[in-house]
């Protein structure tokens, strides 16, 4: 069966000449929880900004059998969903409802389409409540909730996660863990969080210094302490 | 960190809050272009838009202090343009007080329009009354990133403080100009990453919205009402002493 995602040969030089990415190639299959690991500067977050095209490096990569292009890019985007670390980049509109509707909107649904998959986006994230509120009079864990929300209401097949628990609280970071575990959907996930990674995901991908060091099963890769140690990812 | 936020009223059970904002608008326009076509040779007329003023407030039920503490921002620039008519262009004491005057019940009239509007509500109006939609996006944005921007300014300003154990007045007024500098690069960098959020959520630079204002009989009453009163005071004007 065909790969849900497949990278083949990914490299990224951003315009300073830093090496972001240098030849990754990955598979994702369709249900797979991937855990992006490695240390600070490895390339994870520019590795999921290639996943829907915000970024595009020298490489190939198709999503759900479509190759990444300026044509495709609207189908892309409604099949990868990306949550970014600091929810403050994902509310920029004035009330959450905005927010979680900007995206059906500009899918084109329909005004009751978009109304349902706002409500059922915001219950599934537990803020329902909050659909009328502005989005700076939110906590910080509230604010992380609906920026998954904001996703959530596209539908999308694939959900791109860049380090969804930094920043929280133990109680609202295990809250948010339970929330991803009950998304039956295939997930990216980049983090530090190594104890996340173990509770949700099947693989884990190790990335330094822009390059594919290990990728295999989460439980085979986190229990290579040397292997961790070796890329500051554990205590020596 | 805690903000007083623009609309901090909208929410509260007033007349006022409950009509549709473009009403609102219009009328709060149409006020200021009234009150600011008056001649100084009918001054007395700014004491009925004054009383139409005070009637807003009431019906608003916005704390009259709130208002009056929020009009002592602007209150400097409007009193040093009456100076300035004052001692360089020489106009009488009192044409200065009539302009200080006029300027001030424009000011007053705009906090009352914004305290009781939600600023979402206020701007889904703007866009509904054909104004740009990227110029509305740009507000939004601005209102949005605003309380954002004073928090990143503090945080800094605070890390500074925090390292700050003597120096010349001059020294800290440079890091201050330095503070500044970072917070605007680091405010250019959010605003790509922001963009790059609006990209992956399907933005393709046009700004689409869902229509959801519907006017009801108590803002053709309120809108009909306000026509009526400012005919009224403009036929006092010219009719009176």
């Amino acid at each position: 069966m065909r790969p849900l995602i497949e990278i083949k040969d990914l490299s990224y030089t951003y315009p300073d000449g830093n090496v972001a990415l240098e030849n990754v190639s990955l598979e994702v299959e369709e249900r797979d929880c991937i855990g992006l690991i490695g240390p600070n500067g490895a390339g994870k977050s520019t590795l999921l900004l290639h996943l829907n095209g915000i970024l595009r490096g020298s490489n190939q990569i198709q999503v759900d059998g479509l190759e990444i292009t300026a044509e495709t890019l609207p189908k892309i985007r409604e099949k990868v969903a990306l949550v970014f670390q600091d929810p403050e980049h994902q509310l920029f509109m004035p009330t959450v409802y905005d927010d979680t509707a900007f995206g059906p909107i500009n899918l084109g649904w329909d005004k009751n389409k978009v109304n349902w998959q706002v409500d059922l986006a915001l219950q599934e994230v537990d803020m329902l409540t909050a659909k009328h509120r502005s989005s700076h009079h939110l906590s910080f864990g509230e604010k992380k909730r609906i920026a998954l929300a904001t996703v959530l209401s596209m539908k999308p097949k694939i959900l791109v996660l860049d380090e969804p628990s930094s920043n929280l609280d133990p109680k609202h970071r295990w809250e948010m863990i339970d929330l991803f575990k009950n998304l039956n959907i295939t997930k990216l996930i980049a983090t530090h969080d190594l104890e996340m990674v173990s509770t949700l995901c099947n693989k884990v991908a190790l990335l330094n210094r822009g390059r594919l060091k290990a990728f295999g099963p989460a439980a085979e890769i986190l229990g290579n302490k040397d292997l961790l140690v070796s890329y500051d990812l554990a205590k020596p | 960190m805690k903000h007083h936020f623009a609309d901090e009223y909208a929410q509260i059970n007033g007349i006022l809050q409950k009509i549709d904002p473009r009403i609102k608008i219009v009328f709060s326009l149409l006020f200021v272009f009234l009150v600011n076509l008056t001649l100084f040779s009918k001054a007395f007329s700014l004491i009925y838009y004054a009383f139409i003023l005070g009637l807003g407030v009431i019906l608003s039920r916005v704390p009259l202090i709130r208002i009056l503490q929020k009009s002592l921002v602007v209150l400097p620039f409007i009193v040093s343009f009456a100076l300035f008519l004052l001692f360089y262009q020489r106009r009488q004491p009192w044409f200065s007080l009539f302009i200080v005057w006029k300027a001030y019940l424009s000011l007053i009239a705009m906090i009352l329009l914004i305290s009781s509007t939600s600023f979402s509500h206020f701007l889904k109006a703007l866009q509904k009354m054909e104004i740009p939609a990227i110029l509305v996006m740009i507000f939004s944005f601005m209102y949005r990133y605003l309380f954002v921007i004073a928090d990143e300014l503090m945080s800094v300003k605070r890390a500074k403080e925090a390292r700050t154990t003597g120096g010349s007045k001059w020294f800290h007024t440079k890091t201050l100009a330095n503070i500044i500098g970072v917070v605007f690069i680091h405010s250019y960098e959010r605003s790509e990453r922001i963009y790059q959020s609006m990209l992956s959520r399907g933005f393709d630079g046009t700004v689409r919205t869902l229509d959801d204002f519907d006017l009801k009989n108590r803002d053709y009453i309120f809108g009909i009402s306000a026509a009526t009163i400012f005919v009224l005071i403009k036929i006092l004007e010219y009719g009176g002493p």
